[in-house]
């Protein structure tokens, strides 16, 4: 994990960790709609069945010092197209993490590593049981 | 986790049964204890020097396990690469492979469906096996999978699709034989 990130102005200084960078993205990227979720690895899988949510599940953040390059990987909900939730969710984690902690966010990479079909046959079955 | 990794840990879990099966038998006196304590000796007393090696192997093999297993799968990582202009966008083969499952298994008649992707220079081509329900035309029902896939690829994910190939691999039984 990177160092924290320190902003200094005429008070003093105002340090962020990375962790509060990844949770910010992690709220604005799932607010999207079309977004199923974030994909983690096998430590975030392993976390979550022990009921240890992981903050950088599926996020990593590059800080520099005043910028920071925030990489996303993503599941999709099936029946959106891919570059307008793509583009949506680039431009709301960019809005959020540099409103929210003034830094400048040079890059918003998304890599979308799954669909989310299960929910959509889920609806489908529900449908074809009540008629 | 490659195919081979998965090799290797079958093999593994198969050769740990195999023992697990053989300390099972020595309570149920189908294998005498003293027998594998005296046979245990003898290699020990034989071949000390592979029973180091052996086990080193073993943790080596312990390791190499764990580790591929936190190393996650290698096709996840491919796909295709996009620029835009706030960041890259990248589609995963996964995904691709997902839109495409949905979209031939909300056509009629078919059944069982295996996608696999191969990237070509700037498009992808889509290789599909399938079974196909007897009374079904197939031609007809293969260019409508055609005409489904390349619509919705190319509009969901932009990205411009190649060669579809369809696979019929055999006809599908439409009843199942049910015993209660």
């Amino acid at each position: 994990m990177d160092e924290n990130t320190t902003m200094i102005n005429e008070v003093g200084e105002v340090k962020i960790a990375p962790e509060v960078v990844n949770i910010i993205a992690s709220l604005a990227a799932t607010e999207v709609k079309g977004v199923a979720g974030m994909s983690g690895g096998f430590t975030d899988d392993i976390a979550e069945k022990f009921g240890m949510k992981s903050s950088n599940k599926g996020i990593k953040v590059q800080l520099g010092e005043e910028e920071v390059v925030i990489d996303l990987f993503l599941i999709l909900e099936y029946g959106f197209r891919i570059p307008e939730v793509a583009w949506e969710v680039q431009q709301n984690v960019k809005k959020a993490v540099e409103t929210m902690t003034g830094l400048k966010v040079v890059e918003v990479n998304i890599h979308v590593q799954g669909i989310n079909i299960l929910k959509e046959q889920k609806e489908e079955e529900t449908v074809k049981k009540t008629k | 986790m490659n195919s081979l990794n998965k090799f290797i840990l079958i093999l593994y879990i198969l050769g740990l049964t195999c023992l697990y099966v053989l300390f099972m038998l020595i309570p149920l006196n189908y294998v005498s204890y003293s027998q594998v304590i005296q046979y245990l000796n003898d290699l020990y007393g034989a071949y000390k020097w592979y029973y180091l090696t052996g086990t080193v192997l073993l943790i080596i093999l312990n390791i190499y396990i764990i580790a591929s297993l936190f190393k996650g799968s290698e096709s996840s990582k491919l796909g295709v690469l996009k620029s835009m202009p706030e960041g890259d966008m990248y589609i995963s083969n996964e995904t691709i492979k997902s839109l495409v499952l949905k979209t031939v298994s909300q056509t009629k008649g078919v059944k069982d469906v295996k996608v696999f992707v191969k990237p070509g220079r700037d498009n992808m081509n889509i290789l599909i096996k399938a079974l196909i329900l007897p009374d079904i035309n197939i031609p007809n029902t293969i260019k409508q999978i055609q005409e489904n896939i390349r619509t919705y690829i190319e509009n969901v994910a932009e990205i411009p699709v190649g060669e579809i190939k369809v696979v019929v691999e055999d006809i599908a039984q439409s009843t199942k034989l049910r015993f209660e």
